[in-house]
C-alpha cells in the first residue's frame, strides 16, 4: 500500500513539474504610476540610556509646491511621542525641512511588529505639476493609460483631496536607520 | 514611470493532474489574512531575519533586500492597531490596506470561495505595508518587488495534495494615487481573486515579447481568457469598470518583435476571426454581457465556467460549452459575441466558435449583410505627427463632448483653452535642497 502511495506522490510531482514547464504565470498588465510628490527620510536616530528616542526626519517636496502640510506622529504602545503635531504652509519644489522627534518609553510592551515611531504628513499636492508630469507623452506614451492618470488627478483635484504619506522607524532594527 | 499592474498568478506551481482527467471538486477554501510590514532595507548579504515571523525579501536589483515582518490578522481592529490604531492617521496606502481588508470580507467573496478549484485548499490575503518605501529614487525596485500578485502553490501533507493561493496587495501599483489608491487596491484584489478561481495554464509566450499586457492587446488565447475572466470578476464588484474595458477596445495593440506596439482601429482588419477573442477586454465584455443580459446570468456564467474549466481554457471553448449547457440562451449568446466582435466574424467563424444549433443558425440568418465581410487592413493609428512641444505649457481645454483634455499643444479645432503654469519642478525657488538645521522638535 505504502509503495502505491509513493508512486502516486511521484506521479503527481512529475506531472506538476511537467505542467509547470509547459505553462507560465500570467503577466503584468501595463499601468502607469504617478511621479513621487514627497520624500520622507530618517536622517539620524539615537536612543539614550534612559530609553529616549530621538529622530530627525527630512521632508522634501519632489514635485511642485506642496501646501498645508500637517506633520503628525504615532508609535507602538511602548513609546509615547512627545513632539506635538506641526504644520507648514508651503514646501517649495525640491526644498526640504527637517523635523526632530522625541519619543519616550512608556513601560508597555511593544506590539507584535516591534517598537516603532511613525512620522506622517498630510498635504495638498501640486495638482498642476502632477497633470503636467503625466501629460508627458515620452514618459507616458499610452494614451488610454495616460488619460486614466489624468482622470484620477483631476478627480482628486476637484475633490480637493489631501494626500497622506509617512515613514516608520523601527527602533529594534538597524535596517531602519539609513 | 512605466510600470506594471497586477502580476497575477506569479511563480505558479499548478497541479494539473486533476485537470486532465476530471472536474475539480468544489470545496470550501479556508481564508486567512496576513499583515506584513517592511521593517528594514539594506544589502542582501547583510540583512538577516531577526525573529521567527520575519523574512528577507530580495529586491529585483539583485543587491538589496527588505526585512519583512508578518502577523496573522484576527480582525479589523487588530489590523488597524498594527498600522497605528488611529484611522485618521493612516497613509493613503495603509488606508487602502484597511479598505481592502474590509472589502475582502464581503459576503460575495464568501459566496465565490467554494468556486476556487481545490480539493483541500486554502487562501491567504497578504496585506503588505510599504509605508516609507514608496520613494522610487531611493527604492527603485519597490514597485516590482511588491507588485500585487497571486501565487498558487502545491503542498503534500499527510498523504494529500493541497493547493494554496496567496494574494498579495500592497499598493505598489498605486503609489501617488492619493485617496484614490484605496479603490484601486480593492479592484486589484477582485481581479486577483478572479485568477484564484481559474485554472488556465497560460501559454509560454502568451503575453508576447515584453511579458506585459494591455486591456486591448492581442495576446494568447489562454492569456486573454484568463485576464478577461479576472476582469469580469472585478466588474462584478465594480460594474463601472466595464466602461474602461469598452473604451479600451476602440483600438487594438499588436506587439512588435523589436519592441513597442502598433495600434490599429479595432475593426481595421488586422484582427480577424477568432483572434478577436484573444483580446482580454473583449473577453471581459463577453462575460459581463452574458452575466447582465441573461436572466440569472451571473450564476449561469460562473456555473458553466466552473463546470468546464481546465488548463486549456479559452473563450471559444467557453462559449461552445456555455451554449451546450444553456441551449435556450444560444441566440443571446450569439448576439453578444457578434456585437462584442464588432460584427467582424463570418457566419462560419461564428458557427465554429459556438457550434451548430437552430438558435445560432436563426440568429445568423437574421444578421443580414453584415456577415462575411472582412475589413481591409489599415495602417496603425499611432503613426501620428509628433506633437509640437512647447516646454512648460500645458493647454487645458474641453472638447465638444464636454471631456477635458490636457495637451502640450493648442486644441486642434480652435476650442477655447487655458494654459497651466510652468513646470513646478523647474521653478527652483530660493531654498536650498539641503536640509537646514533647525531647533529640536520644530519645523523650520
Amino acid at each position: 500500500m505504502q509503495i502505491y502511495k509513493y508512486k502516486l506522490q511521484l506521479l503527481l510531482t512529475l506531472l506538476a513539474i511537467f505542467s509547470f514547464g509547459h505553462s507560465r504565470a500570467t503577466a503584468d498588465q501595463l499601468s502607469y504610476l504617478f511621479p513621487t510628490n514627497i520624500s520622507l527620510r530618517i536622517a539620524d536616530s539615537s536612543i539614550d540610556s534612559a530609553g529616549r528616542l530621538q529622530l530627525s526626519v527630512i521632508i522634501e517636496s519632489k514635485l511642485g509646491n506642496l501646501s498645508d502640510l500637517e506633520i503628525y506622529f504615532d508609535s507602538s504602545k511602548d513609546f509615547k511621542v512627545i513632539t506635538n503635531l506641526r504644520t507648514l504652509k508651503l514646501l517649495k519644489p525640491q526644498s526640504a525641512r527637517k523635523v526632530r522627534v522625541l519619543a519616550i518609553k512608556t513601560g508597555n510592551q511593544p506590539d507584535e511588529i516591534g517598537s516603532w515611531v511613525k512620522v506622517g504628513v498630510k498635504y495638498s499636492p501640486d495638482y498642476q505639476a502632477i497633470l503636467q508630469a503625466v501629460n508627458n507623452t515620452d514618459e507616458y506614451p499610452d494614451q488610454f493609460e495616460r488619460q486614466r492618470l489624468i482622470d484620477i488627478a483631476q478627480s482628486n483635484e476637484q475633490a480637493k483631496s489631501r494626500y497622506s504619506d509617512a515613514i516608520r522607524f523601527f527602533a529594534d532594527k538597524d535596517g531602519s536607520k539609513e | 514611470m512605466k510600470t506594471r499592474i497586477i502580476r497575477s498568478p506569479g511563480y505558479i506551481l499548478i497541479l494539473f493532474l486533476f485537470l486532465s482527467f476530471a472536474t475539480i471538486p468544489l470545496a470550501a477554501v479556508e481564508m486567512s489574512i496576513t499583515y506584513s510590514v517592511i521593517t528594514g532595507y539594506g544589502k542582501a548579504q547583510e540583512l538577516k531575519p531577526a525573529s521567527s515571523n520575519e523574512t528577507v525579501v530580495k529586491s529585483e536589483d539583485g543587491q538589496n533586500a527588505y526585512r519583512v515582518k508578518s502577523v496573522k490578522i484576527r480582525d479589523e481592529a487588530h489590523l488597524l492597531q498594527l498600522m497605528g490604531g488611529n484611522e485618521s492617521e493612516l497613509t493613503d496606502l495603509q488606508r487602502g490596506l484597511l479598505e481592502t481588508y474590509r472589502f475582502s470580507t464581503q459576503q460575495k467573496f464568501t459566496d465565490l470561495r467554494p468556486r476556487v478549484p481545490s480539493d483541500n485548499g486554502s487562501m491567504n490575503l497578504e496585506l503588505v505595508d510599504i509605508t516609507g518605501y514608496e520613494d522610487k529614487e531611493r527604492y527603485p525596485k519597490i514597485s516590482q518587488d511588491f507588485w500585487p500578485q497571486r501565487e498558487r502553490t502545491l503542498s503534500y501533507d499527510n498523504g494529500t495534495y493541497n493547493t494554496h493561493s496567496e494574494i498579495r496587495i500592497s499598493g505598489a501599483n498605486c503609489i501617488g494615487y492619493g485617496p484614490e489608491a484605496a479603490r484601486l487596491m480593492q479592484t486589484t484584489y477582485a481581479h486577483e481573486f478572479g485568477h484564484a478561481l481559474d485554472l488556465t495554464s497560460i501559454e509560454l509566450d502568451g503575453y508576447g515579447f515584453d511579458d506585459a499586457h494591455y486591456l486591448n492587446e492581442k495576446t494568447g488565447a489562454k492569456a486573454s481568457f484568463s485576464e478577461g475572466f479576472a476582469n469580469f470578476i472585478k466588474a462584478l464588484f465594480f460594474p463601472e469598470e466595464e466602461n474602461s474595458y469598452r473604451n479600451s477596445v476602440q483600438t487594438v495593440k499588436i506587439e512588435k518583435p523589436e519592441g513597442g506596439y502598433d495600434t490599429y482601429p479595432i475593426a481595421g482588419g488586422q484582427i480577424t476571426g477568432e483572434d478577436f477573442l484573444h483580446i482580454e477586454a473583449i473577453n471581459a465584455l463577453i462575460f459581463t454581457r452574458l452575466a447582465s443580459e441573461l436572466p440569472n446570468g451571473e450564476k449561469l456564467v460562473l456555473d458553466s465556467f466552473s463546470k468546464h474549466q481546465s488548463n486549456d481554457n479559452r473563450m471559444a471553448l467557453f462559449l461552445k460549452n456555455f451554449i451546450k449547457d444553456y441551449p435556450e440562451h444560444a441566440s443571446i449568446a450569439a448576439q453578444i459575441l457578434d456585437r462584442e466582435t464588432f460584427g467582424n466574424l463570418t457566419n462560419d467563424q461564428m458557427r465554429q466558435i459556438m457550434g451548430r444549433s437552430a438558435a445560432v443558425d436563426s440568429y445568423l440568418n437574421s444578421r443580414g449583410g453584415q456577415s462575411n465581410s472582412v475589413s481591409k487592413p489599415t495602417n496603425p493609428t499611432n503613426t501620428i505627427n509628433p506633437p509640437v512641444h512647447k516646454p512648460g505649457t500645458i493647454y487645458k481645454w474641453k472638447d465638444e463632448n464636454g471631456d477635458w483634455h490636457f495637451t502640450d499643444s493648442p486644441p486642434p479645432n480652435g476650442e477655447e483653452y487655458k494654459t497651466l503654469k510652468s513646470p513646478a519642478a523647474t521653478t527652483s525657488g530660493n531654498e536650498s535642497d539641503k536640509a537646514p538645521d533647525s531647533n529640536p522638535f520644530s519645523v523650520d
